[in-house]
């Protein structure tokens, strides 16, 4: 399923336990994105946004994953935006997540 | 806003479900399949995720359609067959469509038109899918390569000629239509007039560019006609009152715009679509929006697309234009005419 943070389309949701970018993938700006509400009206809320580094990410040893948390009725999982490094360096990615964390204020922002 | 926008009421007296989908939606529009042979500009799966997203369910398997089809057929529904793809890339398409005419659906078929042949015309033609819709989005080889970009348009055009000779030789009950976007570099009443005079569908639909608001990466600069159907302030969506979505998981999404099924009213492999149509779900919908709160619900307030879509000018007026259209043709042709004469331009009209 595709999610929309400002004008970027995100894919996923992937489980977080098993869901590596690795050093020779598109690195990603993700999110730890919440669903939570009716299956027919759900609510997405912003947990975390980053950005990989070029050795790549596991999010299962991220070191906030401590503090991506649920609320009841929530399911939680990662959603990737790809940024191939032959058109986007480290600080674009970085530029696109800290753009997307001032607009969605996580952990509490939600998704339109 | 254009003159002939203008002139036309989007609205209705009431607003609820529409009498013909009291029991049962009017219309289920099937993501029969997911690969495409085609890369158009304005097309919504070409400009998102959602292919990748379907790459483990491509297509719409046997058992999830018939399934669809028996119990759709026992109310006359309308099974529209479209989603992300071209539908005839689907291995079993002519089987599958053959078997809803034969369960007692109405089919409404939309193709881009260049993988008929002769054999899947005849096949289609003769079961009586109720409308083939041609997207063919432009009059001349030059435009229809940008806004039908992979595509071939002699194909299309030996395509729909043959189809239209079929249709008229053996008096089927299909409707030939074409249809258009309306989006900048493409002129609407040329297409028009070239595939309605000149080729002679019996219809042809025009459009709104659409952008999938947060499914896509479309831009709403390309519409040519961006006047608004709809005051959402005031109308509720009507999609919730006719019709529903189905993907090949055999998840139900709420309506046209989450091609991203991220909601879920139910699955048609554990639920009946009648159950669904009737469920929680929906019905927290509709309630909303007549109660003129459907901004309330996150993903009405982003759609911007509900303003486009209309209580009158909508698929149901062209299923009628379309048949009147049909029942003319063929009420002038006799058993010896050549059929060719009326598809070259409908000159017995």
């Amino acid at each position: 399923m595709s999610l929309k943070l400002a004008d970027y389309l995100f894919t996923g949701p992937f489980a977080i336990g098993t869901t590596e970018v690795r050093a020779n993938q598109a690195p990603v700006v993700y999110a730890i994105i919440a669903k939570g509400g009716p299956a027919w009206a759900p609510r997405f809320r912003v947990v975390d946004i980053g950005a990989s580094a070029d050795q790549g990410l596991r999010f299962a040893d991220h070191p906030r994953r401590g503090t991506w948390v649920v609320e009841a009725g929530e399911t939680i999982g990662v959603y990737v935006l790809d940024l191939p490094r032959s058109k986007f360096t480290a600080a674009d990615r970085e530029r696109i997540a800290a753009q997307l964390r001032n607009r969605y204020d996580p952990p509490r922002g939600t998704v339109a | 806003m254009n003159q002939s926008a203008a002139r036309i009421d989007h609205g209705a007296e009431q607003y609820g479900l529409r009498p013909e989908a009291s029991e049962y939606p009017m219309m289920l529009v099937l993501s029969f399949v997911y690969p495409c042979n085609a890369l158009c500009p304005h097309c919504p799966y070409t400009n998102s995720n959602i292919r990748k997203e379907y790459r483990d369910a491509p297509f719409m398997p046997e058992a999830l359609f018939k399934r669809i089809a028996d119990e759709s057929g026992r109310y006359g529904a309308y099974l529209r067959i479209s989603g992300g793809g071209e539908p005839m890339l689907h291995p079993q398409a002519n089987e599958l469509l053959v078997y809803a005419k034969e369960a007692g659906c109405k089919v409404g078929l939309i193709s881009n038109g260049s993988l008929f042949d002769e054999a899947s015309c005849r096949a289609l033609l003769g079961a009586g899918v109720d409308m083939i819709e041609l997207s063919v989005d432009a009059c001349d080889p030059a435009t229809y390569a940008i806004v039908r970009k992979g595509l071939e348009w002699d194909t299309l055009l030996e395509n729909a000629r043959r189809m239209l000779a079929l249709r008229n030789e053996l008096r089927s009950t299909s409707k030939i239509v074409a249809s258009a976007v309306v989006q900048s570099g493409v002129d609407i009443d040329a297409v028009e007039k070239y595939w309605v005079a000149g080729i002679g569908v019996d219809y042809l639909i025009k459009r709104k560019f659409l952008t999938w608001g947060v499914n896509t990466t479309l831009d709403a600069a390309r519409s040519s006609d961006p006047a608004a159907y709809l005051d959402t302030d005031e109308v509720p969506c009507p999609f919730i009152f006719e019709r529903l979505n189905i993907d090949s998981r055999g998840n139900v999404m709420v309506c046209g715009y989450d091609i991203s099924a991220n909601t879920s009213m139910g699955n048609v492999y554990t639920t009946s679509i009648r159950d669904i149509w009737h469920g929680e779900g929906f019905r927290f919908y509709r309630d909303k929006h007549l109660a003129g709160r459907g901004k309330d619900i996150a993903m009405c307030a982003g759609c911007p697309d509900w303003k486009y879509r209309s209580w009158q000018h909508n698929y149901w007026k062209v299923v009628k234009g379309a048949e009147a259209a049909r029942e003319r043709k063929l009420a002038h042709l006799g058993q010896h005419d050549d059929f060719r004469g009326v598809m070259d331009g409908g000159t017995r009209e």
